[in-house]
Formats: structure tokens, C-alpha cells, sequence
């Protein structure tokens, strides 16, 4: 088991889960709601995944990937494009 | 020799010759939704009960335990609290799942397990199914309406249940989330029967009945034909589907296969059963056999895992760590594994063909306990380190106490005569639907002496301030395993 952290500078949002889809300008695919929020560290399974902020900010980038590995925390970071 | 053989004309008597799939299609306008939801709060623990396969003995066991949730309480803000009031999740397999079953429709009070016990403790199963096996009014049936004998176990335990409720009625917030375990004989994986899965094959969850989840989680094999479910998923479901959520990503290039070999199994398993991976011919039906439950994990705690940790599921305690509403996880694995006498070890006679395959489906069911209890037990481990590193982000908002509290007739005491003795009775009681007198009172007993002898329920009650009536006597100088958070929890 892994700990995550999405971080986000529009607020503490929820947080989806999902598939990485073919382009990077398309949103997050076939995504559901982790139940957790932003800027605060949750457990997730080690393996690999796609994350997004669920907001109607606009950020950037739309998702990221990334591994969870056990015993560790995977930190990935979204930012608000118009402040 | 003469039981072989009447259980070999018995099983041919209930052959059947066609096999009708059971199907609750979803409709264009209809829809899966997992409207379960945990009502946690941070001064009541968050209690996962499992309960292990073994016939009517591992139902009576099951019920005993959860009675003696219900003779526990203790003080909230809000006013006394009972234990049983607690329960999240329940997981099982074969016979835990009649008892949890029963548990989902009449809810945990004593009164209500106490009648189970009673109820299941004067049903003669076995003499049912016989009776039904030499009515040539199920021959009839078994020829010509297309049915198995896995639909007579069914009958049976809509007789012993005595309800015809859908999963439907469990599909609400506020009651537990209930997890009927089978293993898809096929796929070799445990099929749990959730909203997910059960969407997965593009069927309505809330139509299916609640003794089908319980007939497929008790379908002993051989004895027993599978139950067989029909899939008519993606792309040929007429209806939308639930999401696939990260699932897809742990199939995406190779990366999941070595981030997480059992979570890329599984996100596998859900992709085959969706019918979303590029070499299914998804114009082709799809059939699923599921077997007990058993036959995979007989402790039912890979389903118990998997829900504590489904990303966006109801019973994730992710979002729980967050808000500071997780202060006492409490995981009672209730094992009501027997240990009948075996006389092989004292004689040199001929090994007979039954004898081996009875010998071979219990190592098998044993052997693949361990492994999920040694998984469950990794599980423990990690999720008490991962907590320190939790805290160090979120201070004492994420300290909470683990309380792995295994029910296992290996853990009496057998110091004196009457110890060994009831002991060895409790063992040797046989994996059967038809209990012997005596049975219920003994099972009853020892369940009451097994949770209060455990290390890590004493300290459950003595951090909860919890008072009920004590039935045994601590292990002295027996400490719970696992270690309190560095910040007490409070």
C-alpha cells in the first residue's frame, strides 16, 4: 500500500481516478471519484495509475500518471492556468 | 463404500441434462448504481467481519460471534452505542454466507443471530436434499425444465433463509456493505457479488435474488453443479454501464504487471468479464461458472482488502484516514475450519480414490487460506507503517488503532481433560448442512470464549471503555500484535 498526494493550488477538490486517455488535451477517461481531496495524503494499492482534480478551474496538465509504490508517497502536482 | 455409491446414483438421479443460464439483462433505461454508503464516525470503530466456508458449522460461528458483538457497548457523545451497531462490512463465503445473509436481512441483534442459530441448528439439510433427490417429481424437473442441482441448493436455502430478496434491498445507505464471495471456475478468480462486478456482466444487481449470491458463494464442488450466470457485456449491453474507474490503466503497456501483479490480475479479470480487451470476440455469449467460494479463499479477506483500499468505493477507508473519521479499524476473521478424526495416519489400507479427492479439496481450500491470510496479515503490517507516515503529514487526525482479531478453533486452550475435549468435539464437528445435537450449544460456547480470550479484542474494549459480560479469561502476558500509533488514538 502506497500513500498519494494530489496537489492543487484552486483548493482542496476531489480527486478522480481513471484511464490515461490518447491525447493529453483530452480529459481524464472513464474516471470515478477516489472520495478524497486534494493537498491531503491518502492510501491507494501500489500500482499504476491516472490522476485528476475534479474542478471547473481551468488547470494544467488535464491528468497525470504515476506509480504507487509501497511504502512510499507519490506526489503529483496540477496548477491553475487563469488565477 | 455404500455412502460412495449412493452419492454416485444420487448425483446421477440430479444430473439434468440441459443447463439454463440465469440472466437478469439490464434494459436500455436501466442502470447500476452503488447507492451503498458507511455512516463512519470518528467515536464508533469501523468493524469488518469475515466469515469463513464450513457448512452449517461455519454459520453457526458466524452468528455466535456477531451475537456477541451485540452484548458489547460502550459510551458516544450521541449515547450508548452497541458494537453490533458498528459493522461496515461483511464478507464471506459458502456457509458464512447463509449466516451473512441472514445478517443482511434481519440485521445483527443477539435476539435475531440467536434465532438463526436455532433455525439452522434443527434444519436437516442433508435429509432435505436427499428427500428432494428421491422425489421423481425433481427428476421430472431436472429433465425437462432445464434445471441442476445447483438450483435444489438454491430452493434450499430460500427454505433455511426464508426470503426472496434481491441485492437490491442491501443496495441502500446505512446497512453494511455485504460481500458474497464465489470463485469463477474458469478464471480461477473470486467473484464478489457487488454492484461493479455484477455490472460488469451487464446484469442488474438490484433484480438478482440474495439467495443466488448465497447459493454461488455455498456451490461445493462436484457435489454441487456450478452457477452458471450468462454475460452479455460490452459493446453488446444495451445499457450504460458503470465506469471501469483506474482499472483500464493497470492494463496500459507493461508497467502494471510489475507495479502490481494482483491488481493487474484483477483489473485483467474485470477487462475479460467487460469484454473490453481487443482479442474477445464480443459478439460471441459469454458464460460465467462460480463455485464456492471456498475453493479460492475460505477466510473471504482478498475481498475484505480489496474493498478497504477500491479507489471511490463505500467501503474505502482512504477518504475516512482524510477527514480524521477512522479511529478504530476492527477486522474479525471468523475461521471455522475443522480438523475431523482421520484414521489414514494409523493404517496401511488401500487409498481409495474418494479419499484422495476428499484429502486433495481440503489441502487445496487450507493451502489457499493461508495464503490470503498471510496476504491479510502483509496488509496489517503495511497499513500500520504506512499510518506512521500518514501521521507525520496530518498529526493525530490520521491515528488509528488495528484490531486483527482471528476466530480459530486452533487458538482454545487444551491444558485439562475437559478442554482437550471440547476442543477435539468442536473439530471434529463434519462440513455438512445437517448439524448433531449438541453442535449449536458447543459452537455458541466456544465463539463467546475465543473472542474474549483474543488479545487484540481486550484491547478494543478497554480503549472503547466498552462493557459486556466476560466469558473467558485473558491469555496472560498476550499482547495484541499490532502496535498502537505513536499519538494514542482517541
Amino acid at each position: 500500500m502506497a500513500l498519494v498526494r494530489i496537489d492543487f493550488d484552486g483548493g482542496d477538490v476531489p480527486v478522480l481516478s481513471g484511464e490515461e486517455p490518447d491525447s493529453p488535451t483530452d480529459p481524464i477517461a472513464d474516471p470515478v471519484d477516489t472520495n478524497c481531496v486534494t493537498n491531503t495524503p491518502f492510501f491507494f494499492p501500489a500500482g499504476f495509475y491516472c490522476f485528476a482534480p475534479k474542478t471547473d478551474l481551468a488547470y494544467a496538465p488535464l491528468w497525470q500518471t504515476g506509480q504507487a509504490v509501497d511504502g512510499q508517497e507519490l506526489v503529483l502536482e496540477f496548477r491553475r492556468t487563469q488565477k | 463404500m455404500k455412502a460412495l455409491l449412493g452419492a454416485f446414483i444420487t448425483a446421477a438421479l440430479l444430473a439434468g441434462c440441459g443447463t439454463k443460464a440465469t440472466n437478469y439483462p439490464l434494459a436500455a433505461t436501466e442502470t447500476n448504481a452503488d447507492r451503498r454508503a458507511i455512516d463512519a464516525e470518528a467515536d464508533r470503530p469501523f468493524v469488518v467481519l469475515s466469515f469463513s466456508g464450513g457448512g452449517s458449522r461455519a454459520a453457526v460461528l458466524a452468528a455466535a460471534v456477531t451475537a456477541r458483538l451485540d452484548g458489547i457497548t460502550y459510551q458516544t457523545p450521541a449515547g450508548p452505542r452497541r458494537l453490533s451497531q458498528d459493522i461496515a462490512v461483511v464478507s464471506s463465503v459458502s456457509g458464512g454466507s447463509v449466516y451473512a445473509a441472514d445478517l443482511a436481512l434481519r440485521g445483527a441483534g443477539a435476539a435475531e443471530a440467536q434465532a438463526f442459530e436455532k433455525r439452522i441448528g434443527d434444519f436437516d439439510g442433508i435429509g432435505w436434499l436427499e428427500g428432494r433427490a428421491l422425489n421423481p417429481a425433481t427428476w421430472v424437473q431436472l429433465q425437462f425444465e432445464n434445471k441442476t442441482r445447483i438450483d435444489l441448493l438454491q430452493e434450499m436455502l430460500g427454505d433455511v433463509l426464508q426470503t426472496h430478496a434481491t441485492l437490491g434491498e442491501l443496495n441502500v445507505p446505512g446497512k453494511p456493505l455485504f460481500l458474497f464471495n464465489a470463485s469463477d471456475m474458469v478464471a480461477g478468480e473470486i467473484f464478489t457479488f457487488d454492484p461493479q462486478t455484477i455490472d460488469d456482466l451487464c446484469m442488474s444487481f438490484d433484480r438478482m435474488p440474495l439467495t443466488l449470491a448465497a447459493t454461488a458463494s455455498a456451490a461445493f464442488p462436484i457435489a454441487f453443479t456450478p452457477v452458471l450466470l450468462r454475460n452479455d457485456s460490452y459493446p453488446t449491453c444495451p445499457a450504460k454501464q458503470m465506469p471501469a474507474g483506474n482499472d483500464l490503466q493497470q492494463l496500459k503497456g507493461d508497467g502494471g504487471r510489475y507495479a502490481n501483479l494482483e491488481a493487474y490480475r484483477h483489473a485483467l479479470y474485470r477487462a475479460k468479464l467487460r469484454r473490453q480487451l481487443p482479442y474477445l470476440d464480443a459478439t460471441e455469449p459469454r458464460y460465467i461458472r462460480l463455485l464456492d467460494g471456498g475453493v479460492i479463499d475460505n477466510l473471504g479477506l482478498t475481498s475484505v482488502r480489496r474493498t478497504l483500499l477500491q479507489a471511490g468505493g463505500p467501503g474505502s477507508i482512504s477518504p475516512l484516514t482524510q477527514q480524521g473519521k477512522l479511529r478504530h479499524l476492527v477486522v474479525i476473521s471468523v475461521n471455522a475450519r475443522s480438523d475431523p478424526p482421520n484414521d489414514l495416519s494409523t493404517s496401511n489400507r488401500y487409498t481409495s480414490l474418494a479419499t484422495m479427492a476428499g484429502a486433495v479439496a481440503d489441502v487445496l481450500v487450507d493451502s489457499a487460506s493461508a495464503a490470503s491470510a498471510a496476504s491479510f496479515s502483509g496488509f496489517v503490517t503495511n497499513l500500520a507503517e504506512e499510518r506512521g507516515q500518514l501521521m507525520r503529514d496530518l498529526g493525530s487526525k490520521a491515528a488509528f488503532e488495528i484490531y486483527p482479531i482471528s476466530i480459530d478453533f486452533d487458538q482454545l486452550p487444551d491444558t485439562t481433560d475437559t478442554e482437550r475435549a471440547d476442543k477435539t468435539a468442536v473439530k471434529s464437528i463434519a462440513t455438512s448442512w445437517t448439524l448433531q445435537n449438541g453442535n449449536v450449544a458447543l459452537l455458541d460456547k466456544v465463539a463467546g470464549e475465543l473472542l474474549w480470550r483474543h488479545p487484540c479484542f481486550r484491547k478494543l474494549l478497554k480503549n472503547l471503555g466498552a462493557q459486556g459480560t466476560e466469558e473467558a479469561p485473558a491469555v496472560p502476558g498476550v499482547v495484541c500484535p499490532v502496535p498502537s500509533p505513536a499519538t494514542p488514538a482517541s
